[in-house]
C-alpha cells in the first residue's frame, strides 16, 4: 500500500530524492531533508493521498553515522493507511524546515525535539524548550550527553560529593 | 493522650502544658494539598472512606500558610524541586515533611534520569520516609501516625515551636 504512495510521490518529486525501504515491519520512505516541507504539503493536500492526520514526530540519534534521523508518522483518513517518512540531518549542525505550517500539531513535537536532541527547526513560530527549564545546558537524549553534578545547587546524584 | 495525666475529680484532670498542646497539635495535622505524580492518587485514596485520615483530624489545606505537614507524593523533577522548596519556606513553623513513595525517597524508578531529583531530602529535611511504589493507604496512615509520635515527644513551650529538623540546622550544622 505504501508502495502506491511511493509511486505517486516519485511521479512528483523524482526518483533520486526518495528511497523506499520495505524490509522493516513498517515500510518507510527516506526523504531528502531539503524537500521535507514541500513533500508534506503534497502528501496532505493531494486528493489521491490526503494524509490529513499527523501521528507523531520523533528523533533518533546515531553518533556512529554522525546524524540525527527524524521519523514522521502520518495517517490518511481517506485511505485508512499509515505512512512513515524518515529524514536525516547532520549531528553537528542539525537544521530542518519546520512543518508547523502544514500540521499545526507538529509544532509541539518540533519543540520537544529541539529540547531533547537539539534539532533546530527553521520558520518555527516559537522555537523554545518545551519540557526542560529554559536555562538547561545541553540536550539530554543525545548519546554523548553527560549529566552535570549540580543543577541550581541541587546534587544530581545519590552519592555524596565531598 | 497518655502519660502525665492525673485525674483529680470527675470533671478535671492535671497534666503538663506540653502534653495538652501536643495533643491538640497531633489531632489536627493539616497537610498541604499537592501531588507531583501518581502517588497523589494513593494520597487521595487515603482520604477516602476505607483509610479515612479525616478521623485523626488530618485534612488538606490548599495554601501552605495553613499547613503543618507537607506530603511529597511522587517523582520530583528539578523544575518542580524549586517550587517545592518555595512551598516549604512558605509554610509556618513548626512544619513536618513526609516523603511518600520510592521516587520522593531516593529517585526510585527514575533515578537514572537526567531530570529527576534523587530524593527530596536533597533540598528539604524529611521527617518520615514511607517506602512503596506507591505506598498503600495503610502505609501512608502509618507514616502520619509516626508524625504524631514525633509531635508528642517535642517540648513545644520550651522551644517555641522551633524544631531540630529545621532547614537552618541542616545548612549550618556543617
Amino acid at each position: 500500500m505504501i508502495s502506491k504512495v511511493y509511486t505517486i510521490l516519485v511521479d512528483r518529486f523524482g526518483e533520486d530524492a526518495l528511497l523506499y525501504f520495505d524490509d522493516t515491519l513498517n515500510p518507510y520512505i527516506q526523504v531528502n531533508p531539503e524537500q521535507i516541507q514541500m513533500l508534506c504539503i503534497f502528501m496532505r493536500y493531494n486528493p489521491a493521498l490526503k494524509f490529513s492526520f499527523f501521528f507523531s514526530l520523533c528523533g533518533v540519534d546515531y553518533p556512529e553515522k554522525n546524524q540525527i534521523t527524524m521519523v514522521y508518522h502520518l495517517f490518511s483518513m481517506k485511505q485508512k493507511k499509515m505512512c512513515v517518512l524518515k529524514t536525516s540531518v547532520s549531528r553537528k549542525n542539525p537544521e530542518l524546515e519546520s512543518i508547523e505550517s502544514v500540521w499545526k500539531a507538529a509544532g509541539w513535537f518540533e519543540r520537544e525535539l529541539y529540547d531533547l536532541l537539539g534539532v533546530n527547526f527553521t520558520n518555527h513560530s516559537n522555537m523554545k524548550r518545551l519540557l526542560l527549564p529554559d536555562d538547561w545546558v545541553g540536550h539530554p537524549l543525545r548519546k554523548d550527553y553527560e549529566e552535570p553534578s549540580f543543577y541550581h545547587d541541587m546534587e544530581t546524584s545519590r552519592n555524596r560529593i565531598s | 493522650m497518655k502519660g502525665n495525666i492525673i485525674i483529680t475529680d470527675n470533671n478535671c484532670f492535671v497534666s503538663t502544658m506540653d502534653d495538652v498542646i501536643n495533643w491538640m497539635r497531633k489531632s489536627s495535622i493539616w497537610y498541604l494539598l499537592f501531588g507531583t505524580a501518581c502517588c497523589a492518587i494513593e494520597l487521595m485514596q487515603t482520604g477516602g472512606p476505607r483509610t479515612d485520615i479525616d478521623r485523626i483530624g488530618s485534612v488538606f489545606r490548599s495554601t501552605p500558610r495553613q499547613a503543618d505537614l507537607m506530603i511529597v507524593a511522587g517523582t520530583v523533577t528539578y523544575k518542580m524541586a524549586e517550587r517545592i522548596v518555595l512551598l516549604y519556606h512558605q509554610m509556618a513553623e513548626p512544619k513536618y515533611v513526609l516523603s511518600m513513595g520510592s521516587c520522593a525517597n531516593c529517585g526510585g524508578l527514575f533515578q537514572n534520569s537526567y531530570s529527576v531529583l534523587k530524593g527530596v531530602d536533597k533540598v528539604i529535611p524529611v521527617d518520615v520516609y514511607v517506602p512503596g511504589c506507591p505506598p498503600r493507604p495503610e502505609a501512608l496512615m502509618e507514616g502520619i501516625l509516626k508524625i504524631q509520635k514525633i509531635m508528642m515527644k517535642e517540648k513545644f513551650l520550651k522551644n517555641h515551636g522551633e524544631r531540630k529538623n529545621d532547614i537552618k540546622s541542616l545548612y549550618y550544622s556543617g
